[in-house]
């Protein structure tokens, strides 16, 4: 058998160099190497050989099997015919699919939300058709306030109001939980203004309340400072003017230095190096007692801030209007940025 | 709120120039949105008179005139209506300047030389004008240098003024609070009063007829008074704080309701019907014309002063035009009283007038300032109008207003603001607003003053300590401090995974206005309406929408036109729905939807350039529906009719969770799309409600497809529904639905 082993390997050998083409060499192979091929053969004689001679066939068949493979594999890469260059223009594009991409209003909104979130506050939610109870009253809104005239605020003929904030997420929120609370609520908001440039009758508030025991104004400014930082720079400052909303005393209104000028003064800031944010203050007392809290034990503050402002900033927008029209052209501008 | 600097400096020696007060105002908490400087520039600019004046033919304004100013008359052109022979003038002769900086030179117009200017208090930058060219008082000379006669200037803030803060409606509460801030001494004027030895009380009667809408009534008369304009200076300070002179006796009132914030009024007695004055409320229908000679039906709730015979003025609103003072009135009843807020802002409200008067009166006066405003209108009238005051006042005030007490515990302070004051400056912030301060108690007893009805409880106090003190005071505490509590709004997670699904999926996001005004000739058929809005702003926002499809359908033709015709956009944002006819309840429904348009594929050289069709749209619900784990997904279309008009809905867990299809092209072609537009909505809620657990089974059979997957085990064909919204099937569920 070892005589006949040697012969197949020098035959094979010589069959394979001997191949002057692809088909010649497919047909020696088949000869030798296929599964009805002479080394095939040879593995169904091992059975019959003697025992003793069994493993050292078997180890010298299986390396005449390698060898053969291996020069069969090099003969058929020398008689490929040889590429001549590039047969196709690998500069052009590749195949995409669509690309699409986040509302400017939804990346900011996203950011404001995880600064938040990072500082320990829960995002709160409710509904947009509001009662007059939740919108208004229960928000220590004097009934004599303005913001309750219909040339103010939305109204229903069933005598609901289109949330002019979203306070009242605030107020459902204390009513179904005991102190701390500590929450957002960002959201679209709706009140009676004529479109123009910078007004909306649409547009879109983050407002954030924290109750606990021993919660101080100070606290309020430090977590305004953080925040800010976190959006517009570390080196923000920030400053409160005096002010009066119903739902907070004291009331105060929250500046920041201009995050393009960084307080020097440029056209944004109408040269004052300040940019108005909006508000915040310290719970009314008359609040927390509405929905039954302790006001001996508990403090809390309240702030606000204008998301579509704060977009239109960032983003370089002009106007208002075009974060609302859905101009594929405007939208594409934003494919890419994704939330901080 | 205009607020003159020259003014507040009458009652404070205030510790900034000009050029520094909007920022003291800033801090005290009045927001200042203009500043006006009047800067009056009167080189070259003397008093003239007008000899002759004749109006240029061919033009409908100019006049020619000969205008003396002390020597030759000067040719002058003049364009104002008021200007007329003998009228005494100011003229800007060339080499003057006026404000907006224009030198003014001889010229010929129309022919005509001119030889100057006859100025108006705009040109001269004295205030803002009002009728024309200004006209001087008669005693002044011809020919003298104008500065003679004119103030140098002032500096006028239109402030913002709180709702809280009526005292701040006048120049008094302004410089109190500056005074209280830089721990100053403010002061009163005083008004001599000459009284004669007849008393008022013979002259008129005032009778209250509602004394809880009136409170206090404060009448005083001065007889024989010559009207005529008021004195120049005081002319200007009105017109500079947005005030039109109109004579002595009425510029009176709106002098000192500036000044102090009192509304005043002036009737004249011989209009007051046997000289009574009721207070008393409207007949219901009663007809009442007021001096802006316009007529209004009252209501019962409306408060009006009335004569023995009829209403002579709209209670704390607005004066009759039957009884107000004329250029021959002699005789005069000054009005000064104390209505009730609420009162006279349900009159205001419901008439839709805001008028200085009810500006002031339905934010709260201070009752207890009548006397003394009334004794200065009489001094007032008096000094330029001449007459005689009688003596003392006919003052009803049957329940005076007793100001409340408040218990005040100064350690609250720091505990609500996180900064310590000392004690004594916190006494000495309440004193110098003039609150009463007992501190020798515990609590203190602290008394606020009548004019500041917004002061009530301790936190009110604490805000007045901290904001007279500054706000730029307040520490900034450090916030390492972090509070768990509750999980976010699984609403509000859910929204962003499925934001993130449909950019990943190639949508752009769009946001839409969803208020709308729903016109079948530009929206596809068979969305539901929404809410009609009681009040809206326009009527294109007459409806909060009912599906975003819409304005989603709208924007999408836009797009359209304008050339980009390969579209995928999505909303995740509310509808708006309400019950039947008599069913007043509305709701919403947190959802998202999307519309596709176009091709399959991005246009390419290597993509081929293929429409997209259900299947594309079927693979975007397929998407969200694994990726969200959706529980039990069913997609059920009903195929309508042949031209391709399909729609269909998702079911979740057996629940119906939104709705899908597409409009096909003989539909959009209209509508401004010239293509066929896939479409879903579905209701995010619907979603959150479904419980995500899923049992094993079911779960491998959901997630190889939803195409495969009908209801287990069950084949394709022998799936039996109802589909209630399909029109040609109603009555036979199974014909024609096709459950894919």
């Amino acid at each position: 058998m070892k005589s006949e082993l040697d012969k197949i390997r020098a035959d094979a050998t010589t069959a394979l160099n001997a191949a002057a083409d692809l088909a010649a060499l497919e047909h020696a192979s088949i000869k030798f190497l296929s599964r009805k091929g002479l080394v095939a053969g040879l593995f169904k004689l091992l059975g019959q050989a003697d025992a003793s001679e069994r493993p050292a066939l078997g180890q010298a068949l299986n390396e005449l099997k390698t060898d053969l493979e291996a020069l069969e594999a090099a003969r058929k890469l020398a008689l490929t015919p040889k590429s001549k260059g590039p047969s196709l223009d690998w500069t052009l594009p590749g195949r995409t699919s669509w690309i699409g991409g986040y509302h400017p209003l939804t990346i900011v909104m996203r950011e404001i939300t995880d600064i938040f979130r990072s500082m320990g506050f829960r995002v709160a939610d409710g509904p947009e058709i509001e009662l007059v109870k939740y919108n208004f009253d229960m928000l220590n809104t004097p009934a004599w306030h303005p913001s309750r005239d219909e040339s103010d605020t939305i109204y229903l003929a069933n005598g609901f109001v289109v949330r002019t904030e979203t306070s009242p997420v605030q107020v459902r929120t204390m009513e179904a939980q005991d102190p701390p609370v500590r929450i957002i609520s960002p959201g679209r908001v709706y009140r009676r203004d004529r479109p123009d440039a910078t007004h909306s009758p649409m547009f879109h508030q983050c407002e954030g309340l924290y109750v606990d025991k021993g919660v101080t104004m100070a606290e309020l400014k430090g977590t305004l400072l953080a925040f800010y930082r976190e959006l517009f720079g570390q080196q923000t400052k920030l400053r409160f003017r005096p002010h009066f909303f119903p739902f907070t005393e004291p009331s105060a209104e929250v500046d920041v230095t201009c995050p393009f000028c960084k307080g020097d003064g440029c056209r944004i800031c109408k040269s004052t190096g300040w940019l108005e944010m909006g508000g915040c203050g310290m719970v009314d007392p008359n609040v927390l007692a509405g929905v039954g809290y302790d006001t001996e034990l508990y403090t809390g503050f309240a702030f606000g801030l204008g998301i579509d402002r704060i977009a239109m900033l960032r983003f370089g927008i002009n106007n208002i209007r075009l974060l609302f029209d859905s101009d594929v052209r405007f939208l594409r501008q934003f494919i890419g940025i994704t939330p901080r | 709120m205009l607020i003159s600097y020259n003014w507040l400096s009458e009652f404070v020696d205030l510790p900034v120039p000009p050029s520094q007060l909007a920022d003291v105002l800033t801090w005290l908490g009045l927001e200042v949105e203009a500043v006006h400087e009047y800067k009056p520039s009167l080189d070259n600019v003397v008093i003239g008179q007008v000899v002759e004046c004749e109006r240029i033919a061919g033009t409908d304004h100019l006049s020619i005139t000969k205008t003396s100013v002390g020597g030759d008359l000067l040719s002058i052109v003049c364009g104002a209506p008021n200007v007329r022979p003998g009228l005494k003038v100011v003229v800007m002769l060339p080499g003057a300047k006026t404000a907006e900086g224009s030198v003014i030179k001889k010229a010929k117009l129309r022919g005509h030389e001119s030889h100057g200017m006859l100025a108006s208090e705009q040109e001269l930058g004295l205030a803002p004008s009002h009728a024309g060219i200004l006209e001087c008082p008669d005693e002044w000379e011809v020919g003298t240098a104008a500065p003679k006669y004119m103030d140098s200037g002032d500096t006028v803030f239109d402030v913002e003024i709180t709702p809280n803060r009526p005292d701040f409606l006048s120049h008094i509460g302004v410089a109190r609070d500056i005074a209280a801030k830089y721990d100053l001494k403010w002061r009163r004027k005083t008004y001599p009063l000459h009284e004669s030895a007849r008393p008022a009380g013979d002259f008129v009667n005032v009778t209250i007829n509602a004394p809880a809408a009136c409170p206090r009534y404060l009448a005083r008369v001065v007889t024989g008074v010559k009207v005529a304009p008021a004195p120049f200076d005081v002319r200007i300070r009105l017109l500079r704080c947005g005030i039109r002179p109109i004579s002595n006796i009425v510029d009176v009132t709106n002098y000192l309701m500036l000044e102090t914030g009192q509304p005043l009024h002036a009737f004249d007695a011989r209009f007051v019907a046997d000289r009574t004055i009721d207070i008393r409320f409207a007949a219901q229908g009663e007809k009442f014309v007021t001096l802006d000679e316009k007529e209004h039906k009252l209501q019962a709730h409306d408060l009006l002063i009335a004569d023995s015979k009829h209403g002579i003025a709209l209670a704390g609103v607005m004066g009759g035009l039957n009884s107000g003072i004329r250029p021959d009135t002699t005789d005069v009843v000054i009005e000064c009283a104390y209505f009730d807020p609420v009162h006279i802002r349900r009159t205001a409200k419901a008439l839709g007038m805001s008028t200085d008067s009810s500006r002031r009166f339905e934010r709260g006066c201070d009752p207890n300032q009548v006397p003394y405003v009334a004794a200065a209108t009489a001094s007032l009238v008096q000094q330029w109008g001449g007459g005689e005051v009688l003596a003392g006042a006919v003052d009803v005030y049957p329940k005076p207003l007793v100001p409340v007490g408040i218990a005040f515990r100064p350690e609250r302070v720091s505990a609500l603001i996180g900064l310590d004051y000392a004690h004594q400056e916190m006494a000495g912030i309440l004193a110098r607003l003039d609150c009463k301060v007992n501190s020798a108690v515990s609590p203190w007893q602290v008394t606020a003053p009548t004019h500041r009805p917004d002061l009530e409880r301790e936190v009110d106090l604490i805000e007045e300590i901290v904001r007279v003190r500054g706000y730029d005071h307040i520490p900034t505490a450090e916030t390492s401090k972090v509070v768990l509590t509750g999980q976010d709004d699984p609403a509000y997670l859910l929204r962003r995974k499925v934001e993130d699904i449909l950019v990943a999926e190639g949508f752009l996001e769009a946001l839409s206005l969803s208020m709308w005004n729903p016109e079948p000739r530009r929206d596809p058929p068979g969305l539901p309406a929404g809410v009609e809005v009681a009040n809206p702003v326009t009527d294109e926002m007459r409806v909060m929408q009912g599906s975003v499809l819409s304005p989603l359908f709208r924007a999408a033709a836009a797009n359209f036109e304008r050339g980009d015709k390969d579209l995928r956009l999505f909303e995740t944002t509310r509808t708006f729905h309400q019950g039947q006819s008599d069913d007043p309840r509305t709701w919403e429904t947190r959802v998202v939807a999307g519309l596709m348009v176009g091709r399959r594929y991005p246009a390419a050289w290597n993509q081929p350039k293929e429409a997209l069709d259900f299947f594309d749209l079927k693979g975007v619900i397929d998407v969200l529906c694994r990726r969200l784990s959706l529980d039990k997904p069913e997609i059920i279309c009903y195929d309508i009719d042949t031209s391709g008009f399909l729609r269909g809905e998702l079911r979740v867990n057996g629940q119906v969770a939104g709705q899908f299809g597409i409009w096909p092209k003989d539909v959009c072609a209209p509508l401004d799309i010239d293509a066929p537009v896939a479409w879903f909505e579905f209701d995010l809620g619907s979603w959150l409600r479904t419980d995500r657990r899923r049992s094993p089974s079911c779960n491998f059979h959901a997630f190889r497809s939803l195409g495969g997957f009908v209801r287990c085990g069950r084949p394709r064909d022998s799936v039996c529904r109802s589909c209630p919204d399909c029109p040609r099937c109603r009555r036979r569920p199974l014909d024609n639905c096709l459950a894919v």
